[in-house]
């Protein structure tokens, strides 16, 4: 039996009058990784800094930490002491984790220089082990570089380096694989996993991700508006969940993938034909002119009436780029984007905005979506703009009523402000904007990234009753293989700006045929709970 | 969020800010004196009852002088920042379409930037002749680039706002986006610019007028004041405080109100 | 780019900077102890308006007189104090019985302090070339009736006239009838020769001029070793150096104001007398109210001479009811003919048909004496229903629309030139008065030399002048001197204005102190500058290199390009600008005298009558091979304007910068650190310098510690030759007046970066680690929050270059600043243009510098620059 490592017991968090976390209790072994889910807002982050004593300085700490059987002191001079030596810390975000103007070597390094007296180059050296350790090696001057030379994942394997440099019993990750795409997601995790094993420390792996669970920890707790609902062995909860709450959550999770394509004898509604959009480059040689950037390489592609289709693929791949020129909101260097049936690129006047009305779009932000000073009546009114003659003032009122009702919210909500909506609402807002001109495609960019678990899952059943009610097809862009498993027929992968396969959901994720899906598929951890 | 913070540099900016405009406002229609008659017999009195700051060296009334020349220096000051909006819609139509114009605009920004301000306004004064209308145009010619700047890196960052693309997804047009919804969402962030040029209009009136470049006499005028002062220091020393401190106050307190405004532009939905 | 190369980078472009001031004093304080012989004898002389150049047979500048008169140059005869004609260096003359043949007996041994010796040879070749056709003097048609000029013997002149002149031995006592050597003369302007006790040493451009003894001089030599003229424009600044002890006299000291402090101090002795000034209210009788003789005399008796004399000029100053100087011998008191009085002057305006007044213009010249007469005469014309806007112009606007183009109503001003009231006869002259009885009064006394009836011709026309009430006349201006009382000899009291320091010298308890402020060798080129710059140049060569490298050679040609346009662009926009500048550079050259023909010579000499465009070529042809042209004031080049002056400005924009990041860097970072009280208070004191305009603070700070407290001087730059720590010392000041402000905006920037770095994610991560409060802000926040200041650094440089032109004027420095502001003044418009040119120059290298520079320090941009 090895040793309780952390003991925390009626911990409690406030900010003034709100009570963040409310009578935690938890225990990790060495070990062991214990597993903290939740909601976003759930006080998880708050549970994780709170143990560090990371809290902005209004915060009121209550109750007790204990690490191997001592108790944590509330004085910051002796945090100071024990943050880095006994508890590490990972964070979210990989990108402005690591100091910008500091080479990594030297960031790892001042976890060792400010817990021991060390020489320069003895700490260069126990850097250098670390990075190895998360696997950053072989490169030559790996130290010397500076942040913005690494991508994503390294950084965050950077993060843990620093976080592991000292050999803490206790490390704390908070969100450490959500930015990432899900290559780099699984080296991380698989990073975690043999720091954890080789060097029996304990682990909280903070996520909402409970498929990463599911693959990574030992128990679970689930945690809802501060509190912990359910803790137990990881099976077991995911399994069978004693909590109502637990139960919603995983079945969010696990979404069943769409069914068999219908039969697509339907007339193609948007036709992308050999597709082409460069970014110049900055010249660097006053004699050669630099090679420019082709973010999307001759794509084609064609989507058929009522049909849902996805186009996967890690950032930087192209998708966005792709739907800008779909959308005309860029031109293409060469191609042809055809809106049923007519050449949408070299539209003019009148049959610009026709057609325009046949394709809408609903955005990735939900925050970033809407003007914040225009009101929902007047948001979802905007595309109006493309009809000749605009709607009588009570024709509008009207149609933006009808459209609000059909995405599940109120006619009532028509004279609200974006700011007084949650996530979700906002995000069926932007879907009833979309369907106001009654298009034959409606393309999603990232659309549902931003939101939780159990949103999502809600607006993914809207879509998919919506795509059924109105026949509208979807271009639905997005990284995360769950959602367009759950929505999409057919999906498209694209890679370096080409499309390198395309098929039916169901042929494509049973058995990938390209390299990169296969890894792609490979790297998607899933959550099968049946 | 609960209780909002105390906004104690709005408050205090507002009231410095709306004194001296009052002051600026009621000058014309009343002052304890005429601030332009003169008293030979009764020049450089010390401060009394009769008259709080004194009188200059031809026995003008210096409180009634300070309330005229705040007239002068809100004036100038105001106007040359309406000017500075010219800057605006250059900086929206740069934002607007990347290229040619957004470099023609920059560029031409940069040269004004590069432009010695105080060297040109004294140029400038050299054509025009000096006046308050010289100094108006020659501090708000300074103030377009700006504001333009502004206005620019302010859009630039609105144009990326999923709303700016849902926006021409509906069909409209990048100047009917910019005037719909860039400036409205920019207004927080040029009213806080504009109380930052304001400021800097006071002084500047102040130098081009020390200078002898800005309102001509009678009118009186805060610099001039200071100027004429300079060689009366050792007779009236309070001469030489008096339109500084008025000047001190005012910028303060247009400089505390831009920190307040933006303060409560910045805070969070 | 390796860590160890940024670095070095970094250092050698701060040494760079820092050596600057810095090798300057190695060069100097070896130089400044070795210069000084004890016991030397030395004198400071403020004055207020620096001469354009140094020949006054070519420019009627009266400060060319004032410094240079008797002291370096003499003429063959000169004035008394009443204005009646002395021997000089013709020790007497006959002339014949007709008028027309003077012949004059010269003195012997004299000799030009080029070493040639002055006879009736030399007397002959200075007539002549003053009086030669194309000749720029400005008093060439007081010569006219000069028919030839013989030397009959060394020792002998005879002047043949082809009519009588009455006029013409007060001709010869002008500055502009000076003896000039044959050898030396065209060099004149730049280093000027005479026979003079004095011998010309240098000249600092917009500070002073320095003279050293004679030692060859012909008669009793000078006391004082050395004399300089040092040139305040400012009245203020004129109070503070004389009190701060900067200077040891000041020459027609410009505050009346102030006199009495003076007159009451026993540290210094002061003068009050008159001058050759008439100070009127100038009439356009062109305009129709001001052509009727009863509106003119209403005006007359509107004026209330006491009142503007005491409100003015503080009770300095003689009243006077015509056209000339009460300390004439010929001179009558017509101040009884218009007594003030309100009641009578309305009667006349009425009987003239303008019983309600009329409304006029007042345009007023730079000078306190018109500005403040202006402020008064206004309130008193209103008094007589005479509505008077005023209206302030510069020399340049005065000359051009009220003396050249006669567009203005009234204005105030002085006419100092002597015996000018021939100026009436003339129907070209401003006040368009023309009257064929004066004509003819001035016509007789041109033709009469005897002085019974000179002095009766003199009388009758101070008394029609007063008749026709031509111009309100005010004042006789005041002649206000004040000096050291240990310095005695020292001679103001003259006709021509002239500070005579031929017999100048200290009582025994003479002060040496400030002779460390001389060298005895003239300004010679620095070789430590030179190495300073050199090292500069190869620092910029070094980011150069390396942002090449690193961002590739089509980077560095597209920068360059944009920089190429962009000056470009601004030559052609100064251009214009300075083009459409009222004002003609010639006219203000020539001032109130000088005719047109020696005015079209002047013009063809600056090349000023060549078209715009051709103009325009011309200057850009010269810049690209680096000649910037030749100042038109001082007939130098301008490039070596430009190189003096930035011996003041850059080590003040550097001090000041320095000054200002040190003080800006305590503030922010005790900001950031400190929470509560300590913070608030930081942040009071940013707002306090924010608002605080820079030259106010340069007011209250030399009152209190040069006026008050002696510790520095109130202005004024010795030179870097006079030693580093000297230099620096003066301009100490100035720097903290313009730091204040400038670290306020940095501390403000400071604080707010340091404040938002401390937010970001990677001070969360740094705290994990285990980072204090001390780690934190100095590794992870102050690094990173540099990059906004640098820039903010590179604007403010800049800026300085140019924008302490105010403060510059406070402390009265010569500066770059000061240098465009005389200049646009001036109108020395080739100066305007091509140091603007500069500063906008200089603007976008730093700028691109500060850019290169922090993208090289910032890695995160790199990326966004790199390939």
């Amino acid at each position: 039996m090895t040793a309780q490592l952390l003991q925390i017991e009626g911990l409690g968090v406030a900010i003034g009058a709100t009570r963040i976390v409310k009578n935690l209790s938890l225990e990790v072994r060495a070990g062991e990784i214990l597993g903290l889910a939740g909601a976003s807002g759930s006080g998880k982050s708050m549970t994780a800094l709170a143990i560090m004593q990371l809290l902005p300085q209004a915060a009121v700490i209550t109750g007790t930490v204990r690490l191997r059987g001592a108790t944590l002191s509330r004085s910051e001079d002796e945090m100071l002491e024990v943050r880095g030596r006994d508890l590490g810390m990972v964070f979210q975000e990989p990108m402005t984790a690591l100091n910008p103007l500091m080479r990594i070597g030297d960031q790892v390094a001042e976890t060792l220089r400010l817990h021991r007296a060390m020489s320069a180059s003895e700490a260069r050296h126990a850097a250098r082990e670390a990075l190895d350790l998360v696997g950053l090696t072989g490169e030559q001057g790996a130290l010397d570089r500076f942040p913005y030379e690494l991508s994503g994942g390294q950084r965050q394997r950077v993060a843990i380096a620093m976080a592991v440099v000292m050999a803490p019993p206790l490390l704390i990750a908070d969100e450490p694989t959500t930015a990432l795409d899900v290559i780099a997601q699984a080296q991380v995790l698989s990073v975690l996993r043999e720091l954890v094993r080789t060097r029996n420390m304990g682990l909280v792996l903070i996520t909402h991700d409970l498929a990463v669970l599911k693959q990574l920890a030992d128990r679970v707790a689930i945690m809802h508006l501060g509190e912990i609902v359910e803790q137990g062995l990881t099976a077991e909860v995911l399994l069978r969940p004693r909590q109502p709450y637990t139960a919603a959550l995983v079945a969010a999770a696990s979404i069943s993938p769409k069914g068999a394509a219908r039969p697509s004898n339907a007339a193609a509604v948007l036709q992308v034909c050999g597709i082409t959009r460069e970014y110049p480059r900055k010249r660097r040689s006053l004699w050669h002119a630099a090679a420019p950037l082709r973010a999307v390489d001759d794509v084609s592609l064609c989507i058929h009436a009522g049909e849902t289709v996805g186009l996967v693929g890690e950032s930087g791949a192209g998708k966005s780029s792709l739907l800008r020129v779909i959308l005309a909101l860029e031109r293409a260097q060469s191609g042809q984007v055809r809106l049923l049936g007519e050449d949408f690129s070299a539209a003019k006047g009148a049959d610009r905005y026709r057609l325009r009305r046949a394709i809408q779009a609903v955005f990735q932000d939900p925050y970033g979506s809407f003007d914040p000073r225009w009101t929902v009546e007047r948001l979802i009114g905007e595309p109006f703009f493309l009809l000749g003659t605009p709607p009588s003032p009570l024709e509008r009122r009207r149609r933006v009523a009808a459209a609000l009702e059909q995405v599940g919210l109120s006619a009532a909500d028509a004279r609200r402000l974006p700011r007084e909506f949650s996530g979700g609402e906002r995000q069926r807002i932007a879907i009833a904007r979309a369907l106001i001109t009654e298009p034959a495609v409606i393309a999603f960019d990232e659309a549902l990234s931003a939101l939780d678990v159990l949103l999502r899952e809600q607006v993914l059943k809207l879509l998919a009753e919506l795509a059924q009610r109105l026949n509208v097809a979807y271009l639905f862009v997005s990284h995360d293989l769950h959602v367009v498993r759950a929505l999409a027929e057919r999906v498209y992968v694209m890679q370096n700006g080409r499309i390198v396969e395309e098929g039916s959901t169901e042929t494509l994720f049973g058995s990938p045929r390209h390299a990169y899906t296969q890894a792609l598929v490979a790297a998607t951890l899933k959550l099968q709970v049946k | 969020m609960s209780a909002a913070p105390r906004n104690s540099s709005l408050i205090a900016g507002a009231l410095l800010t709306g004194l001296f405009v009052a002051v600026a406002l009621i000058a014309p229609y009343w002052t304890p004196f005429d601030p332009r008659a003169l008293s030979i017999a009764g020049k450089l009195l010390p401060p009394s009852a009769h008259h709080w700051f004194g009188t200059d060296q031809l026995g003008r009334d210096v409180l009634s002088m300070i309330m005229a020349g705040a007239r002068t220096s809100v004036g100038v000051a105001a106007l040359s920042v309406l000017i500075g909006l010219l800057g605006v819609p250059l900086g929206l139509l740069a934002a607007a379409h990347s290229g040619g114009i957004d470099e023609l605009v920059t560029r031409g920004n940069d040269l004004v930037f590069a432009f010695p301000a105080l060297l040109l306004a004294i140029l400038l004064t050299s054509v025009l002749g000096p006046g308050a209308i010289t100094a108006i145009i020659a501090i708000g010619i300074f103030n377009i680039p700006v504001f333009a700047r502004v206005t620019r890196a302010g859009a630039l960052q609105l144009w990326t706002r999923d709303y700016a693309s849902a926006a021409r997804v509906a069909g409209k047009g990048r100047w009917r986006i910019s005037r719909e919804h860039i400036l409205p969402n920019l207004a927080g962030l040029l009213i806080v610019q504009g109380t930052i040029q304001f400021s800097l209009g006071v002084i500047a009136e102040a130098g081009l007028s020390y200078v002898g470049l800005s309102a001509q006499p009678p009118t009186p005028s805060w610099g001039r004041m200071l100027n004429e002062a300079q060689t009366l220091t050792a007779l009236a020393p309070s001469l030489a405080l008096f339109p500084g401190f008025a000047i001190l106050l005012f910028v303060m307190g247009l400089n505390l109100l831009g920190e307040g405004l933006r303060r409560r532009t910045e805070r969070p939905e | 780019m390796s860590r160890p190369a940024r670095c070095a980078v970094l250092l050698l472009s701060i040494a760079a900077l820092m050596s600057l001031p810095a090798r300057g004093a190695q060069g100097n304080s070896i130089g400044g102890a070795q210069g000084n012989p004890a016991g030397a004898q030395r004198a400071i002389i403020g004055m207020q308006l620096e001469p354009p150049m140094l020949d006054p047979t070519a420019n009627p500048a009266a400060a060319i007189s004032e410094v240079l008169y008797g002291n370096v140059y003499e003429g063959l005869v000169q004035f008394g104090a009443d204005g009646s004609v002395l021997p000089k260096l013709a020790l007497s003359w006959e002339v014949a019985g007709d008028g027309l043949t003077y012949v004059f007996h010269l003195r012997g041994g004299v000799r030009f302090h080029d070493g040639s010796s002055f006879d009736a040879a030399a007397a002959k070749f200075s007539l002549d070339r003053a009086a030669a056709p194309g000749s720029l003097n400005p008093q060439r048609s007081r010569f006219d009736a000069i028919r030839a000029v013989e030397a009959v013997d060394p020792l002998t002149l005879k002047l043949r006239l082809s009519r009588r002149s009455g006029g013409l031995l007060q001709s010869l006592a002008f500055g502009s009838a000076v003896m000039v050597s044959p050898q030396s003369a065209a060099n004149n302007a730049r280093q000027p020769v005479g026979t003079g006790p004095f011998r010309f040493l240098r000249w600092r451009r917009g500070d002073s001029i320095t003279l050293e003894r004679n030692p060859d001089f012909a008669g009793t030599p000078a006391a004082l070793n050395q004399v300089t003229f040092k040139f305040i424009a400012d009245p203020s600044a004129a109070f503070a150096a004389l009190m701060a002890g900067d200077v040891d006299a000041f020459a027609n000291y410009p505050a009346p104001e102030s006199f009495a402090k003076f007159a009451a101090d026993p540290r210094f002795a002061v003068f009050a007398g008159t001058t050759e000034m008439e100070t009127v209210l100038a009439l356009n009788e062109r305009v129709a109210p001001l052509g009727n003789v009863l509106v003119r005399r209403a005006i007359s008796h509107a004026l209330d001479r006491g009142a503007i004399i005491d409100g003015a000029m503080y009770g300095f100053g003689t009243p006077i009811g015509s056209h000339f100087p009460p300390r004439n011998p010929a001179y009558v008191d017509l101040t009884g003919m218009y007594p003030h009085d309100v009641a009578k002057a309305r009667g006349l305006m009425a009987a003239a048909g303008y019983p309600h007044g009329f409304s006029m213009t007042l345009k007023l010249p730079p000078p306190s004496y018109a500005r403040r007469s202006g402020e008064i005469v206004a309130a008193q014309l209103a008094q007589i229903g005479i509505r008077v806007s005023i209206q302030d112009l510069e020399w340049a606007q005065w000359l051009d629309q009220v003396y050249a183009r006669h567009q203005f109503d009234m204005s105030i001003v002085g006419h100092a030139e002597p015996l000018d009231y021939d100026i009436y006869a003339r129907d070209d002259y401003y006040f368009g008065y023309s009257n064929a009885e004066f004509k003819a009064l001035i016509a007789a006394l041109d033709d009469s030399v005897e002085p019974e009836r000179r002095r009766d011709l003199l009388q009758r026309i101070q008394r029609k002048l007063s008749l026709d009430a031509v111009n309100g006349f005010l004042f006789q201006y005041p002649r206000l001197d004040i000096w050291n009382a240990h310095l005695q000899g020292i001679g103001f009291d003259n006709v021509l204005g002239v500070v005579d320091v031929s017999r100048a010298r200290y009582d025994g308890a003479a002060t040496t102190a400030r002779d460390a402020e001389f060298s005895a060798a003239g300004a010679k080129p620095l070789p430590a500058y030179r190495m300073a710059f050199g090292v500069f140049a190869a620092g910029c060569l070094v980011l150069l290199g390396l942002a090449a490298h690193r961002f590739g050679s089509a980077f560095l040609a597209q920068r360059f390009a944009i920089l190429l346009a962009t000056l470009l662009v601004a030559t052609a926009v100064i251009f214009v600008i300075v083009q459409v500048i009222p004002g003609d550079p010639v006219r203000y050259m020539m001032g109130l005298q000088g005719d047109a023909g020696t005015a079209d010579a002047l013009r063809r000499e600056l090349g000023l009558d060549a078209a715009p465009l051709q103009r325009y070529v011309a200057w850009i042809a010269g810049l690209v091979h680096g000649d910037f042209g030749t100042s038109y004031t001082y007939r130098i080049p301008v490039r070596a304007l430009v190189i003096e002056r930035l011996q003041v400005s850059l080590p003040l924009a550097m001090y000041t910068l320095l000054l200002s990041t040190l003080l800006a860097l305590g503030l922010g970072l005790f900001a950031a650190a400190r929470r509560g009280y300590g913070a608030d208070l930081v942040g009071g004191m940013i707002q306090l310098g924010l608002a605080v305009p820079n030259f106010w603070l340069g007011m209250l700070l030399a009152l209190l510690f040069a006026v008050e407290l002696h510790w520095v001087s109130a202005g004024g730059f010795p030179g870097w030759e006079a030693g580093f720590w000297p230099a620096l010392k003066a301009l100490t000041l100035p720097a903290i007046a313009l730091s204040l402000p400038q670290a306020a905006i940095l501390a403000r920037v400071l604080r707010g970066a340091l404040i938002d770095a401390l937010h970001e994610d990677y001070i969360r991560t740094a705290r994990a680690k285990g980072a204090g409060r001390r780690q934190l802000l100095w590794r992870h926040a102050l690094p990173n929050a540099m990059v906004p200041v640098l820039t903010i650094l590179g604007l403010q440089f800049s800026f300085l270059l140019a924008g302490a032109v105010i403060i510059e004027n406070v402390f009265f420095l010569p500066g770059l600043g000061r240098l465009v502001f005389q200049a646009i003044v001036q109108r020395d418009l080739i100066v305007v243009q091509s140091v603007v040119l500069i500063l906008v120059f200089a603007v976008v290298v730093v700028s691109f510098l500060v850019e290169l520079a922090y993208v090289l320090v910032n890695p995160r941009l790199r990326a966004t620059y790199g390939p």
